[in-house]
């Protein structure tokens, strides 16, 4: 069966096959382009005691700038050993990759694919050799981070044992003394005693200076760092001071809502807090965030450090009444507001307004700051 | 229930072999009828081509409209070209460029041998001793085979330039980052293979189809029902051969240890 072929459908044939051969032949070599197969490169190779992941054709950037490929991974010869990545880079980069120039892995963005990210070296470093070797950085995981939180976290209840078992005995002693014969008679008589309070202070000193390290070192720890400022462990007066926020706040004397040099609310003090509850609901917006200030005035009778803690367990005590009877801490569905308490004792903070002043010193102080935004 | 499954599996059977000659017929028929392979690849690929490149665009601009809504809501819409591109070249356009050859040609070539056959013009071949496979099933082959992958390239090139003009219309990038972006995620050795995979569904459709037209009942009924059936079978030989060919390129792949 013998056909003739007209040659305007042998040319359209033909044309069609050559143009989708072009636009595949194009296709191809962008393609190579992209993955530096046409251009001039050199390599670079680094050592990284672990790679997180990192595979053949990985992308490499020199100072962020897209400028290759990772090609080849070589598994260390022992255990303990680098392992090496092969970076194939572009030789229009060669000048900005000196001797000293470092490598490191990081996570790109949402597709959580690696990156190899050069920092070139300083200007006076000579380029690097081809091939040559350059520093690696180590790879932080996520996990990592979360396991330096735990061993603080331990550290800090080890710490806290320790100052837990401090005070205990000191107070063991103080009751010793005071059931005792007058402190002065007893700590001259009894050396044993003396060196036991010494000790102890001592140990209790060490042990919360420790704590303190630990404490302001887990604060700048990422996830851990959220909790601190949700809990409002931070500064305290900074929690007053908020040049951005609408201030409202409602004064309650302490001796109205507590029953006298106690954190326990009387009914009427409820009852306070309630109508402070209905005000807020009308007044209070999703942003605002909730700062609970008790202060006291500055009793002969009371010493510093007590009035701070009898002034934090009511601030406490109002914190846990209005969240636990009016849900004051949540605004609204899957969202929370802050809502902090502290006790001051008889510190007046320098972010006092000057009409608070004229408050009763001894005080409870609700105050709510809406972001002006 | 019995005999229908036995006349499946001999009807299985009976294709297997069928296709298995027609293989063999392929390098003959080449040498010996060049022209008719140029005819019946025109009619596969020229004729095609329309509705491909249509195909492709529609499918990229879709693409883009739906997955640009989801990835803009979590502020990655940057992302879009390079999975849309990965997408469309590595696995929808081979399989799309597939299923228009299947749709078109299996419908064509069934219904085209079928009224041979009705004709009583496949029993003259025989007649005269002119092999059927080689005379008419093997051209066939050679034109769909050869056509498939050039479709899939056309498809291709109409899925990225479909998900262009929705950039350009709608999105914020240019079209050289677009461009740029798109072959980001892109190996060689999977856009390669994954065109040239398609002249296995080539193949198959035409013999297929071809099988499916020669066995038909002497009815203009039946030829109808040839038609439907070639559809029906070579669309189903495409999407079962892709599932097998997948792993068969995987695995030679990491064999070779082709790394782009």
């Amino acid at each position: 069966m013998k056909r003739d072929f007209p040659l305007g459908r042998v040319l359209v044939i033909v044309g069609f096959v050559a143009v989708v051969f072009l636009a595949g032949g194009f296709g191809l070599s962008q393609m190579a382009r992209r993955q530096w197969r046409t251009q001039p490169t050199f390599q670079v190779r680094a050592l990284f005691p672990s790679i997180g992941g990192l595979e053949v054709g990985h992308r490499a950037r020199v100072q962020g700038i897209d400028a290759g490929l990772v090609e080849q991974v070589i598994p260390p010869q022992a255990p303990g050993g680098a392992v090496e990545v092969v970076l194939k880079i572009d030789l229009r980069l060669r000048e900005l990759v000196r001797a000293d120039a470092r490598a490191k892995i990081v996570a790109e963005g949402l597709v959580g694919a690696k990156v190899v990210e050069i920092v070139p070296g300083r200007p006076d470093a000579p380029v690097l050799a081809s091939d040559g070797q350059i520093a690696a950085e180590p790879v932080t995981l996520p996990s990592d981070l979360f396991s330096q939180a735990q061993s603080a976290l331990a550290r800090i209840d080890k710490a806290a044992a320790a100052a837990e078992r401090g005070l205990a005995e000191t107070t063991a002693l103080v009751e010793s003394i005071r059931k005792g014969e007058g402190t002065i008679g007893k700590l001259a008589r009894d050396d044993e005693l003396y060196h036991r309070l010494n000790q102890v202070a001592r140990r209790g000193d060490r042990a919360l200076s420790a704590l303190d390290d630990n404490l302001k070192a887990l604060k700048e720890t990422w996830p851990l760092s959220r909790y601190f400022d949700r809990r409002a462990y931070l500064d305290r007066e900074r929690l007053l001071f908020r040049p951005n926020a609408e201030r409202k706040s409602r004064t309650f004397p302490t001796d109205e809502i507590f029953e006298t040099d106690r954190a326990v609310l009387t009914p009427h003090g409820r009852a306070k807090l309630d109508e402070f509850a209905g005000w807020f609901k009308g007044n209070g917006r999703p942003s605002s965030e909730l700062v609970i200030a008790a202060f006291t005035s500055d009793l002969a009778s009371q010493d510093h450090d007590l009035a701070e803690i009898l002034t934090q367990a009511q601030a406490d005590a109002v914190r846990d009444y209005l969240i636990a009877k009016h849900a004051i801490s949540s605004a609204g569905w899957f969202r929370s507001r802050k809502v902090a308490a502290v006790g001051f004792g008889a510190q007046i903070p320098r972010a006092t307004p000057a009409i608070a002043l004229d408050a009763p010193a001894k005080r409870i102080e609700i105050i709510v700051f809406t972001p002006s935004t | 229930m019995y005999a229908r499954a036995l006349g499946l599996l001999d009807a299985v059977i009976d294709q297997a072999w069928f296709t298995v000659r027609s293989l063999a017929a392929l390098p003959a028929a080449l040498a010996r009828r060049p022209g008719e392979v140029v005819w019946q690849f025109e009619r596969v690929a020229v004729s095609g081509f329309g509705v491909t490149a249509a195909a492709g665009l529609c499918m990229g601009a879709a693409a883009w409209m739906q997955t640009y809504r989801m990835l803009a809501a979590h502020g990655a819409e940057s992302t879009l070209p390079s999975f849309l591109a990965a997408a469309m070249l590595v696995e929808i356009g081979p399989l799309m460029a597939g299923l228009l050859v299947a749709a078109r040609m299996g419908a064509g070539l069934a219904a085209e041998l079928g009224t041979m056959v009705l004709n009583e013009e496949i029993d003259a071949r025989g007649a005269f001793g002119v092999d059927v496979v080689a005379s008419l099933v093997a051209p066939r082959a050679i034109a769909c085979l050869a056509a498939v992958p050039l479709l899939t390239i056309v498809i291709d090139a109409g899925a990225i330039a479909g998900g262009l003009l929705a950039e350009s219309a709608a999105g914020r990038m240019s079209p050289g980052l677009y461009w740029s972006k798109s072959l980001i995620f892109l190996k060689m050795t999977d856009v390669v293979l994954a065109t040239f995979k398609t002249t296995v569904f080539g193949f198959l459709i035409a013999t297929t189809a071809c099988w499916t037209g020669l066995n038909t009942g002497r009815s203009t009924e039946d030829v109808g029902r040839a038609a439907i059936r070639g559809v029906v079978w070579s669309v189903t030989a495409v999407f079962v051969s892709n599932v097998l060919l997948i792993p068969i390129i995987q695995a030679a792949v990491a064999t070779l240890g082709w790394r782009y």
